[in-house]
């Protein structure tokens, strides 16, 4: 199978499309940040994070009055997932110094208030909360209170636990766990009695002090930053010219800036693995420049600089068939990932999807214009004099290529 | 041989390798590569050491050393304390006209401590070096001592690391399986800082001086604290209702004037380990090393009738009195419940912190949403090769066989070579491979498209291969190489998941240069042995 293509498209006669282009997306994205904003992960912010997982589906407004009542600073609550609201995330904001107890940490404090009543007399009462305890608690009630030998205590709290993890972080009620084959006969009588299931189960929490996340916030954007300097002097060198790299920075910016947008309308959360995200796309995206950057070197290696710009509108459509494969290739695997990747990859994959697209985009319309714009700036600047010296030169120079 | 022999022989003995590597055989594991503790489950703890701590404690000792013989060398007056800067000692209340006296006397007295006076004061400055020296072992030992208590917990696999660089001070632990770090956390900050000190009393045996308030107690002294003695804290009795549960936070009951000196601390320990006391409480017993038995001998005989404070962690928590002579046992009482006294023992035998430990960045992820993660993850990332596989088959019909190899051995090398380097895969490192797959296929992409300009340009089967490669090889070197290079720099200044991409994109592009180019190569170079007029692409 073959698409075949016209290779005719004058993609750097279409100017004022590409001038739209540019202005359209630097302004979405802009407009975009400014009305939203970009929603940090408390790594960059400091605080805590808290991901629950209700039996059912709690009320909201609820949850966040109760937090409100605890005197937890910047309460924001979240459901998340396909799970019908079941999902939770919290995220609660630093503290302000000396104002709490400091013996207990924020994710703590926010599992502590959102017990209910019920579920903190039963605690008092000594009773074990099956969704919120470790195994080694487990293990050691039912050693202390039903005497049952520690190696089955050990086993049987092993298997309460994997039964919590195939649940989904959550187990619904104590049949389900008494009827586990690896519970032996006294320990059922202890699920009965002195053990219960709470309202939720835990299934990650953060919590990052402020004096890190700053830092981290630092050292990611140092680490982009300087990732992106040594790619451009990398093209500068091996493409012998300052505007190679110069052209694959100003349509990484761009992308970069475009997704930011995008990023923000959506309101997805900016946390460290979206910092991975944003480097593959900029890895992505100077791949795809520098395999058109190198059709373009190729061509003027055949037939000198003459007409700059129709060298670079002929090197894009020779290489428009394997910008087109890839691109279908990267962006369905990319879109896989979003649509059926889970709540995890969401944030990351969102990056990527729409990473792939405006990188590819950028490289017709960003890195190409900017390239002959460029050349011809240059050109426009030089005394006619050195310009004559320099036609020379490169007419001598051709002439041994083509020899 | 031929050359393509060897070239083949070449592909077979690193796939072997790499399947090798990557045959299951151990737990946890993808393909034998580690998983991150974002992907298994587990908590990551960033901790970070008090230096400051370890640096106060040394010119604590110093200020008292220096104030003792002062006065012995008959400056009455003369106070040496720990001045507000860190590692230094101000001395004062020295006569005016015996300053250069008193300073000899302190140079000498502090080895090579930077000395020097002013007015009627005296101060001294612990050398940098020096306190480089404190600061790194206060580093080391509170890793060892981090690393004592969470083995005592019984977490499995359990890694506590130091940082590097401009970060030696701070703790990496991380704990796989672990999902509530909140007691592994309390028992690892609990500073265990146990003393047995001496309360005051006066020669004429006045004493202890005890009340309600700090400034009450300094009152009884008439408004100064003689020499060597501090106030600390008591706390009181608390109200055990439960002893499964954590009893409320103990109340200080007043304050008690005790000697600065202690006269047994927690490393003097050999063992110590809850037990029942007297009124069947729980309590902690503790026993002694030799040497210190015999000085808590000497001390215990001579101080018969008299209270010795038990300080833990700068707070009072019993002050028994001394009944006979004790050499090698003694409880600790002090309200415990079961399990406090339980983690107390077991920080006391896994010795004090040299410092304080402040957690900066915690992180755990349940098992449960670990699973999911890789499960679906895994699913989606499965469909979209599917998609590519069926695309390049379609497209590029028996070429594309040529591209699946080539794509299937990258991964294979991308997972042997983590498994051998031991390297862990991370969500970010997740992103890492989603980059080498994309740049992978469009290497095969490239040099297709490339074989097939060449066909079209009117070249034979076997120059539109060579020309096609040839080609296409200067844009997959530059954009594998630019990407490697950007790589390197994050693997050096980025954070621990910034890394962990860098770390998988650089083996995955190493790989690609291998198998997009070489391998793919050899595969053509094999079909083309036999000569045929057209080629399926």
């Amino acid at each position: 199978m073959r698409i075949k293509f016209p290779r005719k498209y004058d993609f750097m006669g279409q100017r004022a499309f590409i001038a739209a282009f540019v202005a359209g997306g630097l302004l979405f994205a802009i407009v975009a940040v400014a009305v939203f904003g970009v929603q940090q992960g408390v790594e960059f912010t400091g605080g805590a994070e808290v991901a629950l997982r209700y039996i059912d589906a709690p009320d909201i407004a609820t949850i966040r009055q109760t937090l409100d009542a605890a005197n937890l600073p910047g309460v924001t609550v979240t459901t998340f997932g396909d799970t019908g609201g079941r999902e939770l995330a919290i995220r609660v904001g630093l503290q302000k110094e000396g104002s709490q107890p400091k013996d207990k940490d924020l994710a703590t404090q926010v599992v502590e208030a959102l017990r209910p009543a019920d579920v903190q007399q039963k605690i008092d009462a000594g009773m074990v909360n099956l969704n919120t305890t470790d195994q080694v608690t487990i293990a050691d009630r039912l050693v202390a209170d039903a005497g049952v030998a520690r190696a089955e205590a050990e086993a049987a709290a092993d298997a309460i636990l994997a039964l919590r993890r195939e649940s989904g972080g959550v187990l619904v009620g104590l049949d389900q766990a008494r009827a586990l084959p690896a519970v032996p006969e006294a320990a059922k009588g202890w699920l009965a009695q002195r053990a219960f299931v709470g309202p939720f189960g835990l299934r990650g929490q953060e919590v990052i002090e402020a004096s890190i996340s700053q830092e981290m916030r630092n050292r990611a954007i140092i680490a982009s930053v300087g990732a992106l300097v040594l790619m451009m002097i990398y093209l500068w060198i091996r493409f012998s010219g300052i505007k190679w790299g110069l052209g694959a920075m100003v349509a990484l910016a761009f992308d970069v800036v475009v997704t930011l947008g995008l990023f923000a309308l959506f309101k997805e959360e900016f946390t460290l693995p979206v910092v991975a995200a944003f480097l593959t796309l900029i890895g992505y995206s100077v791949n795809d420049k520098i395999v058109v950057f190198d059709r373009i070197r190729e061509l003027i290696r055949n037939r000198g600089t003459a007409g700059f710009a129709s060298t670079v509108n002929e090197a894009l459509n020779e290489v428009l068939p394997r910008t087109l494969i890839t691109g279908i290739c990267t962006i369905v695997t990319a879109a896989s990932l979003f649509f059926f990747g889970g709540i995890v990859l969401h944030g990351f994959s969102f990056v990527l999807l729409w990473g792939i697209i405006i990188g590819t985009l950028s490289s017709l319309y960003v890195a190409c214009p900017f390239v002959v714009w460029w050349t011809k700036w240059r050109a426009s600047r030089q005394p006619a004099d050195a310009k004559a010296t320099r036609a020379a030169k490169a007419a001598k120079a051709t002439g041994r290529a083509r020899a | 041989m031929k050359p393509l022999h060897w070239k083949l022989v070449l592909i077979a003995a690193v796939t072997l390798w790499a399947i090798w590597q990557v045959w299951p055989r151990t737990e946890h594991t993808f393909a034998n590569v580690k998983l991150g503790l974002d992907l298994r489950g587990g908590s990551y703890l960033v901790m970070q050491v008090q230096t400051d701590d370890a640096i106060k404690a040394e010119a604590d000792i110093e200020a008292t050393r220096i104030g003792e013989r002062l006065r012995k060398e008959g400056f009455t007056e003369a106070r040496a304390i720990t001045g507000d800067e860190t590692g230094q000692v101000v001395v004062s209340g020295i006569p005016a006209a015996r300053l250069g006296e008193a300073e000899r006397i302190v140079t000498e007295e502090s080895g090579d401590w930077s000395v020097s006076a002013s007015g009627t004061g005296i101060q001294a400055r612990m050398p940098r070096a020096e306190e480089q020296l404190l600061r790194d072992r206060a580093v080391r030992q509170a890793l060892t001592t981090v690393q004592n208590r969470v083995d005592a917990l019984g977490v499995a696999e359990a890694s506590v690391t130091r940082l590097g660089g401009e970060n030696a001070n701070r703790l990496l632990v991380q704990m796989p399986g672990v999902e509530d770090p909140s007691r592994v956390k309390r028992v690892i900050q609990a500073q265990a800082q146990l003393e047995l000190r001496s309360a005051f009393y006066t020669p004429d045996g006045q004493g202890p001086y005890i009340a309600a308030t700090r400034e009450d107690v300094v009152a009884q002294f008439g408004g100064n604290l003689p020499p060597g003695v501090e106030i600390l804290p008591m706390e009181a009795e608390r109200k055990i209702v439960d002893p499964n549960q954590p009893p409320p936070p103990a109340q200080i009951s007043g304050y008690m004037a005790v000697e600065k000196t202690a006269v047994i601390s927690g490393s003097d320990l050999q063992n110590a380990q809850p037990s029942q006391g007297e009124w069947s409480n729980t309590v902690v017993s503790f026993s002694l090393r030799v040497g210190a038995a015999d000085r808590f001998g000497n001390f215990t005989r001579e101080h018969i009738g008299k209270q010795m404070p038990i300080v833990l962690d700068g707070k009072i928590k019993s002050a028994p009195v001394i009944r006979a002579e004790i050499r090698t046992n003694g409880q600790i009482e002090g309200n415990f419940t079961p399990a406090e006294a339980d983690e107390l023992s077991l920080v006391l035998r896994a010795g004090a912190l040299p410092a304080r430990i402040l957690t900066l960045e915690e992180r755990t992820v349940g098992p449960s949403l670990g699973r999911d993660s890789i499960r679906e993850g895994l699913r989606a990332a499965a469909f979209g090769a599917l998609f590519t596989c069926v695309f390049m088959l379609v497209y590029y019909k028996a070429a594309g066989i040529n591209a699946i190899v080539a794509l299937a051995l990258n991964m294979l090398i991308l997972f042997a070579a983590m498994a051998q380097m031991g390297a862990t895969l991370t969500l970010p490192g997740i992103a890492g491979l989603a980059l080498t797959v994309g740049m992978a296929v469009d290497a095969n992409v490239l040099i297709f498209e490339r074989i097939r300009e060449e066909l079209d340009a009117g070249k034979t089967v076997k120059g539109a291969v060579e020309a096609g490669f040839n080609k296409a090889f200067s844009a997959i070197f530059d954009s594998n190489v630019t990407t490697i290079i950007a790589a390197l720099f994050l693997i050096g200044y980025g954070t621990g998941p910034v890394k962990g991409f860098a770390v998988t994109l650089i083996i995955g592009l190493l790989a690609n240069m291998f198998t997009a180019v070489f391998v793919s190569k050899t595969l053509f170079e094999m079909i083309l042995q036999r000569p045929i007029k057209s080629l399926s692409i």
